[in-house]
């Protein structure tokens, strides 16, 4: 396809000299110190954008993309999740079919509908994600699925009755930074997501908490997500999920049942025949 | 290099450096605030039922409006698209025309995102769900709540080869204080560009305009559609958006979780007259 350019744009970096592009660069940062008005937000009155500046640390937005993918979901040492004797059965039963053939099994809307995956689900998804940070809010935009799902800072969670009435497949998310690590809480799940890829099922009282941080030189984000759901679990307890930082990556189009991108590289990741 | 070479460069930099602080100046005082701190947007007003309204100051070729033999009449007569309309190739005026004959037999008029599949662009435009901007340096993301997302790579040429895909390939920079000007090539031929289902081609190239008023309450979008496989000439209308509102409040409305497929059963329509919603039925991992 031929490539076109906009009248105005701007010439691409590269196309740009050293010295003219390390000059704009210096001026770019003075002129936008003095250049834009604080922000007026919401008020309808006027007033220019001032693009959002993570704290030090803070800044987690970019694409990513799972390390490695495990089907089932396992405690952070590799273990089986407490489950209750009712609920191991029910996982058990669903896993079974879910294992004994490729095709999806009618309970599992993720897949067959491409609903939302819930949480933790779609943290251990082979697809690519990716972090927008903005003035007040981080959002998690997953490519299976276009999943969108908006975590809220520095607010608090809706009270219990409102997470009951009002469920939602991502489940409602605030989050909050604790130094370098952002913190996610949410609950109010609905409750015919599942845990895992296998099954795994919860209960409306399923909340879990998601914490963030770069690692590797910031080449790498890790969440550690403790889950607590009483009616499903006998104790809360905690899983683990690494992403490799990809800004070599464009998000792609999501539509169910079509031919998405290549994940068998993802370690861990098997093709159904 | 000598002392008057010395100065020449230096002089030829503070130049160089004033310069882009001036038109730095300028471009960074003037960047819309299309996110408005997470408040979503909402399809309001003066759109007729093709999805588009005439751009009142140039309307330029207009758009695919309904058939002047069968004027649209909510729940009386549904969408049928002006099939001979002279801007239209010949084919894509008969597949229009099959898409309305069907209509006007009585049948439904599904456009892609009425039955969630993707809009595209124009047509994620059509839907009146609530959109949302996020905005940086970089790139800016519109988001609906019925799942779409597109993404908008800014100040940047197009890709030498950029596919196809339902959103296409979209570069985009501010101009003028107001305006988001959005350049979107490398659709496949799938996302409607009115409520009609007129067809085009994998050649569409939209230009959007979106423009941010004055008291930040409302957004046009004028939209061009370049086809020439599909259209003798260039199209055009118009989207106007307005601050989403709670309903029955004027509380703005922020982000909701909505979930096109979910419930996607219709009782009230014949079972052979539905689109079907996009689903799977094996596990690719």
């Amino acid at each position: 396809m031929k490539s076109v350019k906009l009248a105005h744009m701007a010439r691409p970096a590269s196309a740009m000299s050293g010295r003219v592009l390390v000059a704009v660069g210096v001026l770019a940062m003075s002129a936008y110190s003095w250049s834009y008005p604080a922000l007026a937000q919401n008020e309808g009155t006027g007033g220019s954008f001032e693009f959002f500046v993570p704290g030090e640390g803070q800044d987690i937005g970019g694409i990513y993309w799972l390390k490695s993918y495990s089907a089932a979901i396992q405690t952070v040492d590799g273990g089986v999740p407490p489950y209750t004797p009712e609920a191991l059965a029910i996982y058990e039963e669903k896993r079974a079919r879910i294992e004994a053939s490729a095709e999806i099994i009618e309970e599992d809307q993720a897949r067959g509908l491409c609903t939302p995956d819930g949480v933790p689900r779609v943290l251990q998804s082979p697809y690519p994600f990716e972090i927008v940070q903005t003035q007040g809010q981080i959002h998690f935009l997953y490519e299976i699925n276009k999943i969108i799902r908006l975590v809220t800072m520095d607010e608090p969670l809706p009270d219990d009755d409102t997470l009951e009435i009002f469920p939602w497949y991502s489940g409602h998310s605030v989050g909050h930074w604790d130094g370098d690590t952002l913190v996610v809480e949410t609950g109010g799940f609905k409750n015919y997501t599942f845990l895992d890829n296998l099954g795994a099922p919860h209960g409306y009282g399923l909340r879990v908490t998601e914490r963030y941080r770069k690692i590797s030189d910031g080449n790498e984000l890790e969440v550690v997500v403790d889950i607590h759901d009483p009616g499903v679990f006998t104790e809360d307890w905690s899983a683990r999920f690494v992403y490799d930082l990809r800004p070599d990556l464009r998000m792609m189009d999501w539509n169910c049942g079509e031919v998405h991108r290549d994940i068998s590289q993802v370690p861990g990741v098997v093709i159904p025949e | 290099m000598s002392n008057t070479q010395t100065q020449i460069l230096m002089i030829g930099i503070a130049y160089a450096v004033l310069s882009a602080a001036a038109a730095h100046a300028a471009d960074s005082t003037t960047i819309p605030d299309f996110s408005s701190n997470g408040v979503g947007w909402r399809v309001a007003g003066n759109v007729d039922n093709t999805g588009l309204a005439e751009v009142p100051e140039d309307p330029g070729n207009g758009y695919i409006s309904h058939h002047p033999d069968w004027p649209y009449a909510q729940n009386v007569v549904n969408r049928v698209g002006d099939f001979t309309n002279p801007n239209l190739k010949p084919w894509a005026a008969g597949v229009l025309e099959e898409r309305a004959r069907k209509v006007m037999a009585g049948g439904i008029p599904f456009i892609p995102n009425s039955r969630c599949w993707p809009g595209g662009v124009p047509g994620m435009h059509f839907f009146p769900a609530s959109v949302f901007y996020l905005q940086n340096e970089d790139q800016v993301w519109i988001l609906n709540n019925r799942g779409e997302v597109r993404r908008v790579f800014m100040n940047v040429p197009h890709s030498e080869d950029p596919g196809y895909s339902w959103y296409g390939e979209s570069i985009g920079h501010y101009e003028g204080g107001d305006t988001l000007v959005i350049d979107t090539m490398g659709q496949d031929d799938k996302g409607p560009i009115d409520r009609y289902n007129t067809p085009h081609t994998r050649q569409l190239h939209v230009v959007e305009r979106h423009t941010l008023d004055a008291e930040r309450m409302n957004v046009r979008v004028v939209a061009t559609m370049v086809d020439p496989g599909a259209f003798k000439v260039p199209l055009k209308g118009m989207i106007n958006y307005g601050r989403s509102t709670v309903r029955g409040s004027p509380e703005p409305a922020k982000w909701e979780e909505y979930v096109c497929n979910e419930n996607s059963d219709e009782y009230f329509i014949p079972e052979e007259e539905l689109v079907p919603v996009p689903s799977a039925t094996r596990r690719n991992f």
